[in-house]
């Protein structure tokens, strides 16, 4: 038992440092494309290779950077706890994705009137609710809605959508995405479940036609 | 304006050397501690770009030694590490700044060139650029002595593309530098366009110049 824990531990050690061996080789990839992006006389098909090479360097940099996340909170490397009022918190992750919510004319109901605070840390509470926020964002339709409701032990995150044939299981593990549209990693909801889990809340996924919900649970 | 660059990896070395040359800055480089430590005692620099992992110790060491021997120079880390602590570090330290690999060298431009303006600016805070006249103070920008209203990521864009005129600037460079890397790509070139759609019109309606083109899909150019 103890051999195989060691392998564990050895295993997330080295899951992390490949990671970071990833960030150099990927910043030289990234620089040589924009070298070449400058050269004269590119044809249109020059260009567009060059802006697949682009991309997929900025998807791979976005994945891997949500893999040391996770491995981050797996390793316990978020311990400091402090008072956080959550109004502000969800307040902050609506501005963030302000753009996006006004390209998709989504209307925002949020009622924040509860003054919940909680005892956790700061920094993955920010992601925690960056993530759901951006999920209800992003896999809406134009014109939907985004409800957010804030009470002393939980909030209600509701957002239109299309239907969703993924189980709430399949949702939260990791590389899946509930939605062919958009450009998503299947990254975010992995790293809900895991934060939930590392600060032992409980998020909930329901779904009504194309309306879904998530729903956090917090310890006091 | 000179720049040293310090990072052990070959092809990263010369990918900056060379973007910066072409843009008149004269380059150096060192690829340990050692060597970054004796160039910036030995020579004048305008800005220090110190990686983080070096073979023999860390930027960090270089950091600390040039404000130990308080060395004038502006000073970049560039960082493997998203870790917040290390930035906060390092800003603790007196580093001016800091970048997350992988970052865009049009990002690293940006960043060395506001450094460069703050410390070598005396007294006017104001670029001029034919009828353009950016105010990096008061963050106002006037074309043809006309205030334009511009948003703030408006503004944030217009210096980015000042800083890199007559590069190729990629749309997903100027989607992190206006929302850092939180955003994914396709949901936020939209707001790229729509950003620049505004910006474009603003400048046009006080008879300014359309300086930014657009290079097919791929992004955009400031050309002057």
């Amino acid at each position: 038992m103890a051999d195989a824990n060691e392998k564990y531990e050895e295993l997330k050690r080295y899951s992390e440092n490949l990671s970071h061996e990833l960030l150099t080789p990927l910043t030289v990839i990234r620089s040589k494309a924009e070298l070449l992006l400058q050269s004269e006389n590119l044809s249109e098909s020059d260009l567009n290779n060059i802006d697949v090479i682009l991309k997929t360097v900025g998807k791979l940099s976005r994945l891997n950077r949500g893999l040391i996340l996770l491995s981050k909170i797996k390793n316990d490397q978020f311990i400091d706890r402090e008072e956080i009022l959550l109004s502000e918190v969800i307040s902050e992750s609506l501005e963030l994705m302000e753009d996006q919510i006004r390209h998709s004319e989504l209307s925002i109901r949020i009622d924040l009137k509860s003054p919940t605070k909680i005892y956790s840390n700061s920094n993955l509470v920010h992601i925690l609710f960056n993530n759901l926020i951006k999920n209800a964002c992003i896999h809406n339709v134009k014109g939907g809605y985004i409800k957010v409701s804030l009470f002393e032990d939980k909030v209600i995150i509701e957002n239109s959508g299309l239907r969703n044939e993924k189980s709430e299981s399949d949702l939260f593990h990791r590389f899946t995405s509930g939605d062919d549209r958009v450009d998503s990693l299947g990254l975010g909801l992995s790293i809900v479940k895991n934060i939930c889990e590392k600060l032992q809340f409980k998020v909930k996924y329901t779904t009504q036609e194309d309306i879904h919900f998530f729903e956090l649970h917090f310890s006091k | 304006m000179k720049i040293l660059f310090v990072e052990d990896d070959r092809e990263l070395l010369k990918s900056m050397m060379f973007y910066f040359s072409e843009q008149g800055f004269n380059c150096e480089k060192a690829r340990t501690v050692e060597e970054g430590v004796s160039k910036l005692h030995s020579y004048d620099y305008d800005c220090a770009v110190l990686d983080l992992g070096l073979p023999d110790g860390s930027g960090m060491d270089i950091l600390k030694e040039i404000r130990s021997s308080r060395i004038e120079v502006g000073v970049i880390i560039l960082s493997a590490n998203s870790n917040l602590d290390n930035k906060i570090d390092a800003l603790d330290f007196g580093a001016d700044d800091y970048l997350t690999k992988p970052f865009h060298l049009s990002e690293l431009n940006s960043r060395i060139k506001s450094i460069i303006r703050r410390k070598k600016q005396s007294g006017s805070s104001t670029i001029q650029l034919n009828e353009m006249e950016i105010n990096t103070d008061a963050k106002e920008v006037k074309v043809n002595n006309e205030l334009l209203h511009l948003t703030k990521k408006e503004y944030d864009m217009l210096l980015y593309f000042y800083y890199n005129r007559n590069k190729v600037v990629t749309k997903s460079s100027i989607a992190e530098h206006l929302w850092g890397d939180f955003m994914d790509q396709t949901d936020s070139f939209d707001s790229v366009y729509s950003h620049l759609k505004n910006l474009k019109k603003k400048i046009k309606d006080c008879g300014g110049e359309d300086y930014i083109k657009s290079m097919y899909g791929v992004g955009y150019i400031f050309k002057v």
